[in-house]
């Protein structure tokens, strides 16, 4: 019986990462704007995804359990020194860079903080609010309000709205 | 259109297109490929995991023993259901699914008493001895879904269940559940028929009053809002207001970020909440039990600009009369100053006080002279004052790696805490007026 378990999980599994895999690298490369980190986050995500699948019964609540997880793993995983052998060379990933026209803000961005980052992104692309996004995130409210005040503050004085 | 106003559409638009980034070609499969490698294991891992998971056993018998010899209470503790029924699901000790809407709630009630919930979990829980045991009181036949909840006392409460957000449906109702008898069993009493959004919090007052706060979606400046109230402790909802950009007297406007509201009586309730692009505060109320809101002209501090970057937290009445909020300008380009507003008439006027030590926002007042507040940045170092604010010193240290999510006190000495760890919420416990803390459930 033990041994039939995994091919029944493995199924589950491999829908989940076509259904949710786009989403989470949307959310994951809006947060760190690079396209390798942001797949080893979906990896990360999907790697602990695989190993508490027996704890994620519903499939209802699979999609914001994973949002989470890859939210708080683009915030927090560090840049590897050594990338993963069998993720996509790093050649095919750049093929796949879209045009960013407005490098300017580009650059600004990318001076945030990657919490500054995630919370921006969170609130104005994705709705959440700030509560949510501390939920998200695992911080207070009150930080996340910081992080989006700073971030916000920040944007403004470099492209010179201020 | 001003150069401010060209900001929020640029950046707008600037993260839709980083949004849009369609993941690199061949993803999916190398996802499924490492799992595929992994699976080659999966036996030696079996092996690895039932042995360690006899040693866990095997430690956890010797534990036990050795607390019940020496008389310690469990710290920290599984949820345990002793000589009580459990309604399933029952829960995992393991690592589970983590919440995601709304943030992991707790209400301590009493000194004894106290609810926790998470909606990623869809799991309810109860202490009825301070803390020591925690009774899964999870209803087995609500809705799956993002579930909200409120609890009252120690013997009622609600539950909000939505499928929404996020999970494609069409469906936007809100089913009703509630208890009156501390979770030992639920009832499925009614529906909000809500169109669209998703439920941010559900209230109540007393036993039959009550208010379903419905986020309808944000944008770069905007907060989409409706309420639906109910007066016959939730068999019946119906929509009290929306916002809209109508301007019209009464109406709740689009503009800014909202929080959740907070209601003083079966009429009288405040949202607080900031407004970006220096649009100061955001504090509107309603007298008629949430039809018709207006705005509460509150008057910043000397130094603060009118049209700051402001927000109001922590709004909580610690009784009828008395209540405190915390308003924090964060436009001053050095570090967020936060300053704590008081009313002793039921909030029919707010004072601002005292200043909050830098690097701390929230607060908890348990009546106008005694409070905690957090210092995030410290290690998450506890503040206590007995004047109101006017002096605060350094208690403690709650025990929380991520932060501190939630802290209520129930009297100077009793309190708990929502801390935040990598692999989930903790709730933590004081018995000292914060001054020693205790983790009492972990993941």
């Amino acid at each position: 019986m033990a041994l039939e378990e995994p091919a029944r999980d493995v199924s589950g599994f491999e829908a989940a990462v076509h259904a949710e895999s786009g989403r989470l690298f949307a959310v994951a490369y809006s947060i760190l704007r690079d396209p390798q980190e942001a797949q080893d986050a979906v990896q990360e995500t999907m790697e602990l995804a695989w190993r508490s699948w027996a704890t994620l019964r519903d499939p209802a609540k699979r999609s914001a359990w994973l949002r989470q997880i890859c939210v708080r793993r683009a915030i927090r995983t560090r840049r590897r020194l050594l990338p993963r052998l069998w993720l996509a060379d790093t050649s095919e990933v750049h093929r796949q860079l879209p045009e960013e026209p407005d490098l300017e803000l580009d650059r600004c961005y990318l001076r945030l903080s990657r919490q500054q980052r995630a919370v921006v992104t969170l609130h104005y692309q994705y709705g959440y609010s700030l509560d949510e996004c501390a939920a998200l995130i695992g911080c207070q409210p009150g930080t996340v309000r910081s992080h989006l005040a700073r971030a916000l503050a920040s944007l403004r004085k470099e492209l010179s709205y201020e | 259109m001003s150069k401010r106003d060209e900001f929020d559409p640029r950046l707008k638009a600037y993260l839709n297109r980083g949004a849009c980034m369609p993941p690199p070609a061949g993803m999916k499969e190398r996802i499924i490929a490492g799992a595929d490698r992994r699976r080659t294991n999966w036996l030696m891992q079996v092996g690895a995991a039932a042995a360690i998971l006899v040693l866990a056993i095997g430690l956890g018998i010797a534990v036990r023993q050795a607390r019940q010899t020496v008389g310690v209470g469990p710290t920290p503790t599984p949820v345990e259901t002793p000589g009580k029924p459990t309604p399933s699901p029952t829960p995992t000790a393991s690592v589970g699914p983590h919440p995601l809407l709304p943030p992991d709630s707790m209400r301590a009630i009493n000194a004894t008493t106290a609810w926790a919930a998470g909606s990623g979990t869809n799991q309810i829980i109860r202490t009825t001895d301070g803390g020591a045991h925690w009774d899964n009181v999870t209803p087995t036949s609500a809705r799956a879904g993002t579930w909200i909840t409120y609890f009252l006392d120690a013997n009622n409460a609600w539950l909000a269940s939505s499928l929404q957000p996020g999970s494609g449906s069409p469906d936007f109702s809100v089913e009703i559940y509630r208890t009156a008898d501390g979770g030992r069993t639920w009832q499925h009493v009614g529906q909000a028929a809500a169109d669209q959004g998703w439920p941010a919090s559900i209230d109540f007052v007393d036993r039959t009053h009550g208010w379903l706060f419905m986020r309808l979606g944000g944008a770069a400046g905007s907060d989409g809002a409706a309420f639906y109230g109910t007066v016959d402790g939730g068999s019946s909802w119906s929509k009290l207001s929306e916002a809209d950009t109508s301007g019209n007297p009464g109406h709740l406007p689009l503009r800014c970020s909202k929080s959740a509201p907070v209601f003083l009586n079966a009429a009288t309730g405040w949202i607080p909440g900031g407004c970006n692009a220096g649009g100061g505060p955001f504090f509107y109320v309603t007298h008629d039990g949430g039809r018709t809101w207006n705005d509460t002209a509150i008057t910043v501090p000397a130094g603060f600009s009118g049209n700051c970057i402001c927000s109001i937290v922590s709004l909580r009445f610690s009784d009828a009369r008395n209540g405190v909020f915390v308003l924090t300008d964060y436009s001053s380009g050095k570090l967020p100053q936060s300053v704590i507003y008081a009313t002793g008439n039921g909030g029919a006027s707010w004072q601002p006080g005292p200043s909050l030590p830098a690097q701390t926002y929230e607060v908890f007042f348990i009546d106008p002279s005694h409070g905690w507040t957090i210092d995030g940045k410290a290690s998450n170092s506890i503040l206590s004052t007995s004047d109101g604010g006017q002096h605060w010193s350094t208690v403690g240290t709650i025990p929380s790696t991520q932060g501190v999510m939630d802290l209520q006190f129930v009297n100077a000495t009793v309190g708990w805490a929502l801390g935040s760890e990598p692999t989930g919420n903790t709730l933590i416990k004081t018995s000292d007026g914060g001054r020693t803390w205790t983790t009492q459930l972990s993941r």
